[in-house]
């Protein structure tokens, strides 16, 4: 009897298991920020200085040189081929050390472990939303004094976006804004123009929504990296000048009752509720005949909807102006790292002036550095808009640990959306959540 | 179909003791279509993975629930084979460790199973406990002490690395120990009185009844690791390339998490290509697994 339940148990178990095997899938997360990108560098320019290595000059470099790892996370083919090429170049360029990508998968845990564990890669990405995190933990190094190719060149908001107590710890690689991208046709057949403030906004929205065929005018997810750049459009701030949490204001409440106004007269819609996992596969089905996105739709409009006539302008002015979001990602080299003089050689051959050009002449990532504005936009006139955005963009980025604030802001939204809560009780939710983080 | 149907019907008839033909056959029929229902919800996730990794990505975006791919293609699994990915090799990795893992835990666990269920030494509940709390601590837990440790034995991103620290696992000393004292206690006694030693005894006379859980460890332990992902992301790490099992690999097909940057058309060719040896596994031991357990049953 007792052999009979223990098979019985047996059977169940390997039952259980092999069917949460096959569940066991990770889901894409929706719309995340930046793109992706690493920059290139191209060619070995002024990295190489003297440094030549003695010894080994002769034999080949791979196998004397010291190795170099830049630890990043995979994007598109095109982006990591392209990245692939200009590590090369670097290893080319000097006999000291040769530089490796490696992608990886679970990209947070792993950084995560390789510092905790004392054996940090020489160069790692880092998210401008991460980059409070690394620098309460102290992990970040400090620059040689010109390390960084004149500093200044970098756009003001995404050099601060990396900057803390006065010392800009690490150049960004690229980066990506968010601007207002339209159906053509759908506006063309409504007589609608793209709008340019939140009144012609929620007209045209409401305008181009039929809802008897399924249509609306917009989709917004319930995504705290899109309703913040309502907030500051609506002068509103998530945290004051001094760093304190500062989001239960009546701006804040004009942008939240805006953007769930929208959702609630029917005129935008969640993506969901046109079967669709995000903003942009919405966009491409053509359910919503406008989208708050980012320049990392035009890769995924030209490949999975090629079809699709569409294009973009900048994000309309609310109350207080205009403004949007940029999402950031920099090459950040750890404290600690075992190879420090060479991971600043690599770091700069990558976002150097010609490294950058490299990297953005794919016409995927934005360059970081004003220099190089003009070249781009002049071969990616249609991505004008996106780059402008630098100018009135807010970095990603609030203090260490926000990511519990954009899920308490994520919530909120879905809850206001769905009539369970109002944006009073949800503003002074998050305001909590948030000073509950910093005072950790 | 119909012909099973009517199979059953047959003894259904004489069991139900008189009741109407007609009512046990609709009784049989409705049993079937739930079967084939639930069978069906199942079914179609593989169904659709398998439709779609043979679409193109258009396709894929505006016509998922169609299962005829038009046009179809094979690009998605060429595209498998090229650029960083090195599918072959990945599988090979991915069948060592398995294969590695999977031995070691038959042998090591019904080992220490043994041992705890029949030899007495001091202490011997206290192993055990502490066998039984490592299954109380989290995964996750580990991940960082396993990695020190593991980076100061100089094992990190090498085979033994990432094969030693999964080699024995609490569960499955748990079930051997469990089955093993399920076993009547005479037949032991009788090879022991014979002059066996206890290896010989456990070799020779407990290891070979012990078939059904023998089995249903082999196919948990190859099962978890070749479906294990953040235990080898932290033992063989990013660099590792060529020591990745399928499913380091495969991860990376997914690019930065990125939901818009997601080639799903690529990504369901490769899960395609991981589950089909695990389902040929599965089903091949399933049936030996079901024999063997209604074989002893009818013997006990």
């Amino acid at each position: 009897m007792k052999k009979q339940i223990l098979y019985a148990t047996a059977a169940l178990l390997v039952a259980i298991l092999a069917v949460t095997a096959c569940g066991g899938g990770t889901t894409p997360t929706a719309a995340p920020p930046p793109t992706t990108a690493t920059q290139p560098t191209t060619a070995p320019e002024a990295t190489t200085a003297p440094a030549t290595t003695a010894p080994q000059a002769t034999t080949a470099p791979s196998g004397s040189a010291t190795k170099l790892q830049l630890l990043g996370w995979s994007s598109s083919d095109a982006e990591n081929n392209l990245l692939n090429t200009i590590v090369d170049q670097f290893n080319k360029s000097q006999t000291q050390y040769t530089a490796s990508f490696d992608p990886s998968p679970n990209y947070d845990q792993a950084l995560q472990t390789a510092l905790a564990g004392g054996a940090p890669p020489d160069v790692f990405y880092v998210d401008s939303l991460k980059f409070p995190d690394l620098m309460k933990n102290n992990v970040l190094a400090t620059p040689p004094a010109n390390a960084i190719q004149d500093p200044d060149d970098f756009y003001p908001s995404l050099k601060a976006a990396f900057t803390a107590n006065g010392t800009f710890y690490c150049p960004p690689k690229d980066f990506s804004t968010l601007a207002l991208i339209y159906n053509k046709k759908m506006l063309d057949a409504a007589g609608v123009k793209p709008p340019t403030t939140w009144d012609e906004l929620k007209a045209a929205a409401e305008k181009l929504t039929d809802s008897s065929k399924g249509v609306y005018g917009l989709a917004l997810s319930a995504d705290a990296a899109r309703w913040v750049a309502f907030l500051y459009q609506a002068g509103g701030t998530v945290l004051d000048a001094n760093g304190k949490m500062n989001i239960d204001t009546p701006e804040a409440k004009v942008a939240l009752d805006y953007y769930t106004g929208l959702l609630a007269a029917g005129y935008a819609v969640t993506p969901d509720k046109v079967d669709s996992g995000w903003n942009g596969e919405a966009f491409g089905k053509e359910k919503v005949a406008m989208v708050v996105e980012g320049n990392w739709m035009v890769p995924f409009l030209k490949s999975d909807f090629p079809n699709v006539e569409y294009d973009i302008a900048e994000l309309p002015a609310g109350p207080k102006g205009k403004a949007t979001m940029a999402f950031t990602v920099c090459y950040g080299v750890p404290k600690n790292g075992a190879h420090l003089d060479g991971s600043w050689q690599f770091v700069n051959a990558l976002t150097n002036k010609q490294g950058m050009k490299e990297w953005t002449d794919l016409g995927l990532a934005m360059p970081t550095r004003k220099s190089l504005r003009d070249g781009w936009v002049q071969k990616f006139p249609n991505l004008k808009v996106f780059l402008d955005g630098a100018d009135y963009s807010h970095p990603w980025q609030f203090g260490p640990g926000f990511t519990v604030v954009t899920d308490a802001i994520n919530k909120g939204i879905q809850e206001i959306a769905a009539g369970q809560a109002t944006s009073e009780s949800v503003l002074k939710t998050v305001q909590k959540a948030g000073e509950d983080v910093l005072a950790q | 179909m119909a012909q099973q149907a009517q199979a059953i019907h047959v003894p259904a008839t004489r069991a139900a003791g008189g009741a109407p033909a007609w009512l046990v056959s609709l009784a049989t029929i409705f049993r079937y279509l739930i079967l084939f229902a639930f069978a069906l919800i199942f079914l179609a996730p593989f169904i659709f993975a398998i439709a779609n990794s043979f679409k193109t990505a258009p396709q894929i975006a505006q016509d998922a629930l169609n299962l005829i791919p038009n046009p179809f293609t094979l690009e998605n699994y060429l595209k498998l084979t090229r650029g960083a990915a090195n599918v072959p090799l990945w599988t090979f990795n991915s069948l060592l460790f398995a294969g590695v893992v999977t031995v070691g835990r038959v042998f090591l666990c019904s080992l220490a199973g043994y041992a705890l269920a029949r030899i007495s030494f001091p202490g011997r509940n206290i192993v055990f406990l502490a066998v039984l709390a490592t299954m109380m601590i989290p995964g996750v837990v580990l991940l960082i002490p396993r990695f020190i440790i593991l980076k100061q034995m100089n094992l990190l991103a090498t085979y033994p690395g990432g094969i030693l620290p999964i080699l024995v696992d609490a569960f499955g000393i748990f079930l051997m120990k469990q089955f093993f004292e399920s076993l009547p206690g005479e037949v032991e006694e009788a090879a022991r009185i014979d002059g066996a030693t206890p290896f010989q005894i456990f070799w020779r006379v407990s290891l070979p009844m012990a078939t059904a859980p023998l089995i249903a460890l082999t196919i948990f332990a190859f099962q978890g690791t070749w479906n294990e992902l953040q235990h080898f992301l932290i033992a063989l790490g990013p660099t590792a390339r060529d020591l990745w099992p399928l499913t380091l690999g495969l991860a990376t097909l997914r690019g930065a998490g990125v939901g818009q940057q997601l080639d799903f058309g690529l990504f369901l060719a490769g899960s395609i290509l991981m589950t089909l040896p695990m389902a040929l596994i599965f089903i091949v031991f399933q049936r030996y697994f079901v024999e063997s357990s209604s074989h002893s049953a009818v013997k006990g």
